[in-house]
């Protein structure tokens, strides 16, 4: 496969400049993360001491196999909601190896709010265990949660994907014969304790892990029976009477040897076979990637400088490189393994869409999981696009993407807007992983548009009634308008509220995506077949 | 003159000694024969042996004292000759008669001489009558009454020993004498319990004394001779632990003297075989400590400066030949010096130690005596010594050089030995130095304790480990080669 | 989690990961390519060290370096279930409830590893509890006849004063 001839200048003002902006940005999602991961008030890790429980990141660190990686997904779930109060949403969730086994964690963080539950902790669980079940992995639950957060219980209880969807999820998994462990590191009350009763295994910590469907004061508010924790749900009732619980441990170093040595017992699963070879690392430095990101996403630059970056050996085999030249297709390895890349370069035009299709055939056929890398502001619009059917050609890239039964991963590189999304194999197209860029961004149009088109409507309102607007008055209605549109179309915002698996420093992708397409050979690829596409 | 030959020899023993014999037995021609214990079934003295014979006991080491049983199968088995060995009943009157009532030739010296010098008070009698230097002492079978004060005019320091005692049990050093009447008492309970005797003596002890041996050999012709001395000053809790030829603390005038006495006090005996006369000596004075009627454990030390196979003479001698040398024939060339592999841990004050033999693997180029192989175990039947290196060379200094490699170079594992304790011995500068008495070891109990290995030596076991145990291997290999490949990253 | 390796007093934390052209320890912070370059040859850190090493069980014997070694390969499982907080052995506890049948030692007693410290009775089983390791007794927490649930401190002991 020939490798990708770079037209870069990498000495060049713009990429200089390109490079400082996006590796702030790279260096203000480090700070944050390790915000999010380690500044908790003294007095919480205190407490944690006091009761005799690990850190969490410590407990991963006695539950991972060493000199492995881990792919923590979702750190910033929550950063811009609560008022910032539960960093994480007070979970933590990733893909890690535990006794050689490629596993999803779930763990609950107490050291944020005693690990209570609020609506996006409940989301982040639930997506945890839908990348368990779509790609057959093992779970392993830390279990350490104060329960639900009562006051906005109307968020996360009652719907279809609520808390509900936890346990129904982990039914599925079972029924799947994808086998899980909890191991109880503090209270399981009320919901939290069919986490450890639906999976196939659990561990019990002496002391600090108790299994309750209402602890102490609800027994007692509810039939006046005086009971204490231990006697109630503890390690030693639910390993000797009640058989809710296999394995009592003395410590939580013992449970995690445990839990360990259980995961050591599971079948190897078996990979589904795809094209793969030994890996090569790209030829070109993936720390120019900073240099390519535009610093203003509306600069337009040619995504195979991105490619030559991220595939190994920056080899590249282009896919009717002369045709629907705004969609970018080919083949490429990452780490290894045989990938189908579509990129934007520019606004998806009728060409580019029927391209887009066809290459998903074409890589559906031949089983090569799929690699979107979003830069996409729309389909093109206008009279002689209509005609030629745009809608159309579209709806048969849309109808592609769903219908392809090879895994997708999708990339948000520059910006992902409007129906465009769509198209690129957005989160509602279920690819396994979907990851953003911290410049990135995602919404139903651009913010300038967004903002234009609501202050317009103003505007005319104002015109009507014989107001004339100055600049200033303009720019007064405008600018929070577009103020707000940018909050809640970037990076941070979509995190936040889990529209993706997590913001990636660019240079991080690579790994990310070879651990990525790993976890999702763990289930067979299906026989190609879609809906049907409006000819 | 009694001319007795005989065409095969049992070995009444066991271990190291036992092959050692056994291999001179096969040089001369001879048929070599052995009785074991079946504790000791696999052991290489039994396989290299042509004939073996099974004997019985309530423990393994009461059978290799059954004397009777032992002569028993050896007229069955129609043996010429019985060698003792060292220990056991090697230097018991009543075997040595039994034996030769029974037609055997005993390869060692007359019954009667064994009765003497096995009584340590008529030993020490025996040889002060005839001039020869004895520590001053006193004897409590000269007068019971007055012992205690004969005791204390002795002096301090001094040591009280059970008269029927030996190989350095029941001994007990006072050095003040306020205690001596307590220490008396304790003496007298502890020899009734081992030897099945409380009587005791009491002599002068010499500070720092080193421990010096002379090798002597006598015919049936009456022809003696000395091999010269061995010094055995290493010594723990009065086990030797080191022994070398010659002396590195005597003068060749002092050499000279105490050889002399030594042979002279083994043709007042009228000795014939091998025999050991064993000397305190101290500030240019020595002292006449005991004899031992038999082949020494250190034998090795005087056969490698001398060029001499004593064990060869041994069974020479005991067929009736003269001695093939005279006195002005035997020369020491170069320094030798042996280390006692023991199975013991040196830092747990040398508790015994068993295990399986799991690798065994003697270094080249030296002379290791050795009783045990890989496939056999270390039990705690017998005593725990495992094997002796011997080393010779030119000079002492690499004489020790060599030594130390050896030790170095042996692989032993499976059970713990004191081969760390004896390198650290042989890289002490009192030792180095030649500057050495039976107190060396006490007075340096920092060498018992092993040194923790270094950073880089401790990265070497633990890569070692990682790569020879199955758990480690598999627990790596489990992960897949991605993962490995991108190690321990995060995002 | 590590594996542990018990070398003389001293506990080791090690792993081994696989890398592109072998396998490489992983110790105190570092990682160092190792490799078996023949069947008792070692190459680390470009240096070939000869070796002979015989495992047996989870026990190695290791001659290198002039010396010899035995390390044991701990079962995590077992391990840390035993070592709980800083001195585990310092607190006898319970494998079962019961009830005390015998009190054969007092504060203050010295005794050592294996050394019956107290008696149990559950479910009409006798079960001598022995001490891990040699020490004085600090305190005996329950007398005969007294009942105590499964993992109760029953006896403590502190360090040999030498």
């Amino acid at each position: 496969m020939g490798r990708i001839q770079s037209q870069l200048d990498v000495y060049s003002p713009a990429f200089l400049a390109n490079a400082e902006h996006n590796r702030a940005l790279a260096a203000e999602l480090r700070r944050r993360q390790q915000a999010a991961r380690f500044s908790r008030p003294q007095r919480d890790l205190d407490r944690l001491s006091r009761q005799g429980k690990m850190f969490l990141r410590d407990r991963l660190t006695a539950l991972l196999d060493p000199g492995t990686p881990f792919l923590e997904l979702s750190t910033l779930a929550a950063n811009m909601a609560y008022e910032g109060e539960a960093p994480g949403a007070g979970q933590v969730s990733g893909i890690g190896i535990v006794a050689g086994r490629e596993v999803v964690i779930h763990a609950d963080d107490a050291s944020v709010k005693g690990g209570a539950w609020y609506p996006l902790s409940v989301k982040k669980i639930v997506r945890a265990l839908d990348i368990a079940i779509e790609n057959r992995l093992p779970v392993i639950h830390l279990c350490d949660s104060a329960g639900g957060f009562l006051p906005l219980q109307r968020e996360l209880f009652a719907d279809r994907y609520y808390a509900g969807r936890i346990f129904r999820n982990q039914s599925i998994l079972s029924k799947m014969g994808v086998p899980q462990v909890a191991v109880v590191l503090g209270h399981c009350t009320a919901g939290g304790a069919y986490i450890p009763a639906l999976s196939d295994y659990n561990v019990i910590v002496r002391g600090t892990g108790a299994i309750f469907l209402g602890g102490p004061p609800l027994v007692k508010a509810a039939t006046g029976e005086e009971v204490t924790v231990e006697e109630l749900g503890g390690a030693d009732m639910h390993t000797t009477v009640s058989g809710t619980a296999d394995y009592p441990a003395a410590s939580e170093a013992h449970a995690f040897a445990i839990a360990r040595e259980i995961i050591a017992q599971m079948r190897p699963p078996q990979k589904t076979v795809i094209d793969q070879i030994a890996p090569e690392p790209p030829l070109y430095d993936p720390a120019e990637l900073y240099g390519i990101l535009p610093r203003d996403s509306r600069t337009l630059f040619d995504m195979r400088e991105l490619l030559a970056r991220m595939v190994d050996g920056s080899r590249f085999h282009e896919y009717q490189p002369a045709y629907g030249t705004t969609l970018i297709c080919g083949y490429a390895r990452i780490w290894g393994m045989k990938i189908g890349i579509l990129a934007n370069n520019g606004v998806l035009f009728n060409d580019s869409s029927l391209k887009g299709a066809h290459f998903i055939q074409l890589c559906d056929k031949n089983r090569t999981p799929l690699l979107f890398l979003q830069n996409i502001t729309g389909f093109m619009v206008g009279k002689e696009y209509e005609r030629r059917g745009i809608s159309k050609d579209g709806a048969k890239l849309i109808m592609a993407v769903s219908g392809a039964s090879v895994p997708k991963f999708t990339i948000n590189c520059n910006g992902a807007f409007g129906a465009g999304v769509y198209g690129m194999s957005g989160r509602a197209f279920d690819p396994r992983f979907l990851f953003t860029w911290p410049g990135s961004g995602t919404s139903v149009m651009g913010a300038e548009q967004a903002a234009n088109v609501l202050t317009d409507v103003k505007i005319r309102q104002m015109e009507r009634s014989g107001k004339t607007l100055s600049a200033e008055e303009i720019a007064a209605i405008k600018d929070p308008v577009l103020e707000d549109y940018k909050r809640e179309q970037s990076a941070y915002y979509g995190t936040s509220e889990i529209w993706d698996d997590g913001i990636l420093d660019p240079v991080d992708t690579r790994n990310a995506l070879g651990i990525c397409l790993s976890a999702a050979l763990n289930v067979p690829i299906e026989e190609p077949h879609y809906g049907v596409f409006r000819l | 003159m009694i001319s007795q030959n005989f065409h095969s020899v049992l070995v009444a023993n066991r271990g190291e000694i036992a092959v050692r014999i056994i291999r001179t037995v096969k040089a001369l021609g001879l048929t070599p024969m052995i009785v074991y214990h079946a504790a000791d079934k696999d052991t290489p003295a039994v396989r290299l042996a042509s004939i073996a014979i099974e004997i019985t006991g309530v423990t393994p080491v009461a059978a290799y004292l059954d004397g009777a049983q032992i002569i028993a199968k050896a007229i069955a088995a129609g043996a010429g000759a019985i060698h003792p060995g060292y220990g056991f009943l090697s230097e018991n009157a009543g075997f040595a008669r039994a034996v030769a009532s029974a037609g055997i030739v005993f390869v060692g010296p007359a019954a009667e001489t064994i009765d003497l010098m096995g009584d340590k008070i008529r030993a020490r009698n025996f040889v002060a009558e005839r001039g020869f230097p004895v520590a001053p002492s006193a004897i409590e079978d000269d007068d019971r009454q007055s012992f205690a004060a004969r005791a204390r005019q002795v002096g301090a320091p001094l040591l009280i020993k059970p008269s029927a005692g030996g190989g350095g049990k029941g001994m007990r050093i006072v050095r003040d004498l306020a205690v001596l009447d307590d220490e008396i008492l304790r003496a007298r309970s502890e020899g009734q319990r081992y030897f099945g005797d409380g009587r005791l003596y009491v002599e002068r002890y010499v500070e720092r004394p080193r421990h010096i041996e002379v090798q002597v050999f006598g015919d049936m012709h009456g022809n003696i001779v000395h091999l010269f001395e061995r010094e055995c000053s290493i010594q723990r809790r009065f086990q030797k632990i080191i022994e070398e030829s010659p002396s590195p603390g005597l003068t060749a005038a002092e050499r000279l003297r105490i050889c002399e006495v030594a042979a002279g006090i083994a043709r007042a005996a009228n000795y014939c075989n091998a025999g050991t006369i064993e000397f305190i000596y101290g500030a240019g004075e020595f002292y006449f400590l005991e004899m031992n009627t038999r082949l020494q454990v250190e034998h090795p030390v005087t056969e490698e400066v001398t060029g001499i196979d004593l064990v060869a003479e041994q069974l020479r001698v005991a067929a009736g030949e003269k001695l093939r040398f005279r006195q002005e024939d035997i020369n020491v060339n170069g320094h030798a010096i042996e280390l006692r592999l023991y199975a013991e841990d040196a830092a747990r004050d040398f508790a015994p130690t068993t295990g399986p033999i799991l690798a065994y693997r003697p270094p080249p180029g030296i002379r290791v005596d050795s009783g045990i192989a890989e496939g056999g175990s270390v039990t705690a039947a017998f005593d725990p010594m495992l094997a002796k290196v011997i080393a010779h060379a030119p000079t002492r200094a690499a004489a020790i050089a060599k030594a130390d490699k050896a030790l170095s170079d042996f692989v032993l594992l499976g059970c713990q030995t004191n081969a760390g304790f004896l390198r650290r011995l042989l890289q002490d500068p009192d030792f180095i130095k030649g500057d050495i008495h039976t107190g060396l070891i006490a007075e340096k109990p920092e060498l018992m304790a092993e040194p923790s290995p270094d950073a880089a030596t401790t990265l070497q076991i633990l890569a070692v480990a990682a790569l020879s145990l199955r758990a480690i291997i598999d627990a790596a290999d489990a992960v897949p080669v991605l993962h490995s490949s991108i190690g321990e990253w995060r995002n | 989690m590590q594996h542990l390796i018990t070398l003389g007093a001293e506990l080791h934390r090690v792993w081994l990961g696989r890398t592109a052209t072998g396998y490489a320890l992983h110790y105190d912070g570092a990682e160092v390519p190792v490799r078996l370059q023949a069947e008792s040859l070692l190459r680390i850190n470009g240096e070939d060290v000869p070796f002979v090493a015989v495992a047996e069980g989870d026990r190695l014997f290791i001659h290198i370096a002039g010396r010899a070694h035995a390390l044991t390969l701990q079962d995590p499982v077992k391990y840390h279930a035993v070592a709980v907080g800083a001195d585990a052995e310092d607190f006898v506890r319970a494998p079962m409830p019961g009830s005390v049948i015998l009190t054969p030692v007092i504060a203050g007693d010295k005794v050592a590893a294996g050394d019956t410290l107290v008696v149990i009775e559950s479910m009409k089983i006798e079960v001598a509890i022995k001490a891990p390791r040699a020490g004085i007794v600090e305190e005996v927490k329950f007398g005969v006849g007294q009942t105590f649930e499964r993992d109760a401190v029953l006896v403590t002991l502190t360090e040999e004063k030498n």
